[in-house]
């Protein structure tokens, strides 16, 4: 009876301290989540300990005996995220492996199964039972320190559905491993003469080695992800800072112009030649500032497209030509090549400035509307062919080369639309574009 | 006679920019009147409901009501699909928003007198294109509705999704269904072929021989066998008409 009831708190330790320590480990609490984290491995470690007790008195000459001490050994001392993530998880395959054995038969028949004396075979449940159960406890375990460690709040979707593939690939090789394994063990009587049994061992350590290989690298990736994600959070926090200070600028030169302007029909009534005088200077200097286009470039996450606005809008400012962006949503990639595309809107915006600037009252817009499925340009200048007369642009045999080169790379590409009309007195490009489909 | 109603939170703006729409309706002798002038938006949106006549709207957007001023335009555009709207405001980057309420200008502050009377004269020389236009085919390309009369329309030719739209000033592409167009103008257009819609009213010849139809431009437009019939006879309809 004492032994049984032994027998039973042994099993209570194997399976319920390392899930306290699991739950430990995984439970988060903003900042004080690393100190939890930490709290889980010494609970795991104790267990490892308490294990190793009962584990040495009802098996002295165990294996599972030396693997468990230096967890708990390593566990304590290790201090490195990596190092520990890696030993917990050959910990975790540890019992599993454990757990799964002890219901075949007991460590001494394992240990008697590897050095190759013959051994009785006992299981308690069906192979497929058994399968089922190491493969959906392996599965959780990979799944849970893989979301732990892939840290999904600071990884990108497609990075998590890899995560995910890949584990769903572990589950099926695992499954397929543990079954044949289960089989194998429940249904063949092993001997030493038996020259099954060597092969046996051979599968046992072969299949063992990789199990541990294929975790190995899984956590290995997930623990640089979550390295990479540590980064990008600290340059997510910078950007929000950065954001957060633009903003406010953004609504101090708001509500600065609002008032401004507010004075504008009061001044303009005012009997003060001088006053309208510095009023129309103030009102000139500040139609410096009155553009929003730095934030609205911000958008534009496309870096080619980015790049070629950063430099016309240098060009522009160059030129003292007033330039308007107006983007509506992020502008990643597109159904065209990013090279094709910026030279059509290199070719546009070049067009657009040498038009606008034979103008009265020049002016370059560039609106970009992203869609759901379309992305729109709307390349407007103040010239109107209607309203001035004549063409703009360049004379001799460089005359419209632009355009027909422009034409070209359009030609290339099918369902693309592009319009060159006039509109309240401006000249328009407009170009549709399909958005490239996410990979995931 | 087109009602004007201008709407900014600021009472001297509206003061000035009345003064100025006046202003130009006096200097242009247009059929127009200010029909309401107010600081709240729910005024103006209560007149945009009661039907009556076309209307020009200036509607103010400022930083503190941006959401507002823009609401305020998407429900005028809902109640008034063909209302002139027009948008006041001191920050460009709102401009993108009138993409959307199919805005007709944007004025951006500070606001001269100049600027308000041209807007007004544009307004006015719109609705007068549109009415000596006749009939217009509209189609979407994107944000934009591309309104273009039948009259100066050569033929029209679908590729893949996009409808090219051939005018004697150039090309128009944009979105819309070949089919449906001819259905919808069958008295004006033919089908050449499958993927060609052809203007009878610029149809200089039929070679029935080449299978071809030339244009007053002088393009030829392949014609292909199945439409050879059915064209021949629109273009006699077209002619006995």
């Amino acid at each position: 009876m004492a032994n049984k009831l032994l027998g039973y708190l042994f099993e209570m330790v194997i399976y319920c301290l390392p899930i306290t320590g699991l739950i430990f480990s995984f439970k988060r609490n903003g900042k004080h989540r690393k100190r939890e984290f930490s709290t889980g491995f010494i609970i795991i470690a104790v267990s490892c300990f308490f294990q190793t007790f009962f584990l040495y008195r009802f098996y002295p000459y165990d294996s599972l005996f030396i693997i468990f001490t230096l967890f708990a050994v390593f566990l304590l001392v290790c201090k490195l995220p990596m190092l520990k993530s890696l030993l917990f998880t050959l910990l975790l395959l540890c019992y599993l492996e454990a757990a799964e054995l002890l219901g075949i038969a007991t460590i001494r028949e394992l240990f008697n199964l590897v050095i190759g004396e013959e051994v009785q075979m006992r299981g308690a449940a069906s192979p497929a039972m058994k399968a089922m159960y190491v493969a959906v406890g392996s599965y959780l375990c990979i799944f849970i320190l893989s979301w732990h460690l892939g840290n999904k709040y600071y990884l990108r979707l497609s990075e998590r559905k890899k995560i995910l593939l890949r584990i769903c690939a572990m589950t099926a090789i695992l499954i397929g491993y543990y079954i044949l394994f289960i089989y194998l063990l429940s249904n063949i009587q092993f001997r030493p003469d038996n020259e099954f049994t060597t092969y046996f061992q051979a599968f046992l350590y072969i299949s063992f080695i990789i199990n541990t290989i294929f975790l190995g690298y899984t956590i290995y990736s997930n623990i640089r992800l979550y390295q990479s994600a540590g980064e990008n959070r600290t340059l997510r926090q910078q950007m929000d800072a950065v954001q957060t200070l633009t903003e406010e600028l953004r609504l101090f030169k708001h509500n600065y112009l609002n008032i401004l302007y507010s004075f504008g029909p009061h001044i303009a009534e005012s009997d003060s030649p001088e006053l309208i005088a510095h009023y129309e200077q103030t009102v000139q200097e500040s139609r410096r500032i009155g553009s929003d286009n730095i934030i609205s470039i911000q958008k534009i996450r496309n870096a080619s497209v980015h790049n070629l606005l950063m430099s016309h809008m240098a060009m522009l400012k160059k030129e003292s030509l007033p330039f308007f962006l107006g983007v509506s949503g992020d502008l990643g990639h597109t159904r065209m090549k990013d090279v094709d595309l910026c030279q059509v809107l290199g070719i546009f915006l070049d067009n657009a400035r040498e038009a606008a600037a034979i103008t009265e009252e020049p002016q370059v817009k560039l609106d970009i509307l992203v869609g759901e499925r379309l992305v729109e340009f709307y390349i407007y200048n103040s010239f109107s062919k209607s309203g001035q007369g004549g063409a703009p642009g360049k004379s001799g045999a460089d005359r419209g080369c632009g355009l027909i080169y422009a034409d070209d790379i359009l030609g290339k590409y099918k369902n693309i639309i592009h319009n060159a009309y006039e509109s309240n007195g401006q000249f328009v490009q407009q170009l549709i574009v399909e958005k490239q489909a996410a990979i995931f | 006679m087109l009602k004007i109603v201008i709407c900014d939170d600021i009472k001297t703006h509206n003061r000035f920019v009345e003064a100025a729409v006046q202003a130009a309706l006096d200097e242009y002798e247009l059929p127009g009147e200010i029909a309401l002038v107010t600081d709240s938006a729910a005024e103006a949106l209560q007149f945009s409901q009661t039907p009556g006549e076309l209307r020009l709207y200036f509607l103010d957007i400022n930083m503190e009501s941006a959401t507002e001023g823009l609401e305020l335009a998407d429900k005028i555009r809902q109640r008034d699909a063909d209302a002139y709207i027009v948008y006041i405001t001191a920050h460009a980057e709102y401009s993108i928003a009138g993409y959307r309420t199919k805005t007709f200008d944007f004025l951006l502050k500070p606001l001269n007198a100049e600027m308000i009377r041209e807007t007004v004269r544009r307004v006015f020389q719109d609705m007068a294109l549109v009415s000596k236009r006749g009939r217009v085919f509209q189609f979407k390309a994107g944000s934009v509705m591309h309104h273009i009369p039948l009259s100066d329309i050569l033929y029209m030719k679908k590729e893949k999704n996009v409808l090219h739209v051939y005018t004697e000033n150039g090309r128009i592409s944009g979105y819309g269904s070949l089919k449906r167009t001819a259905g919808e103008f069958s008295k004006s257009f033919a089908l050449c072929n499958k993927s060609c819609l052809a203007s009878l009213g610029k149809i200089k010849e039929l070679d029935t021989g080449n299978r071809a139809v030339l244009l007053e431009n002088g393009l030829t437009l392949s014609v292909s066998r199945h439409f050879k019939t059915a064209l021949a006879e629109a273009m006699e309809a077209y002619r006995g008409e």
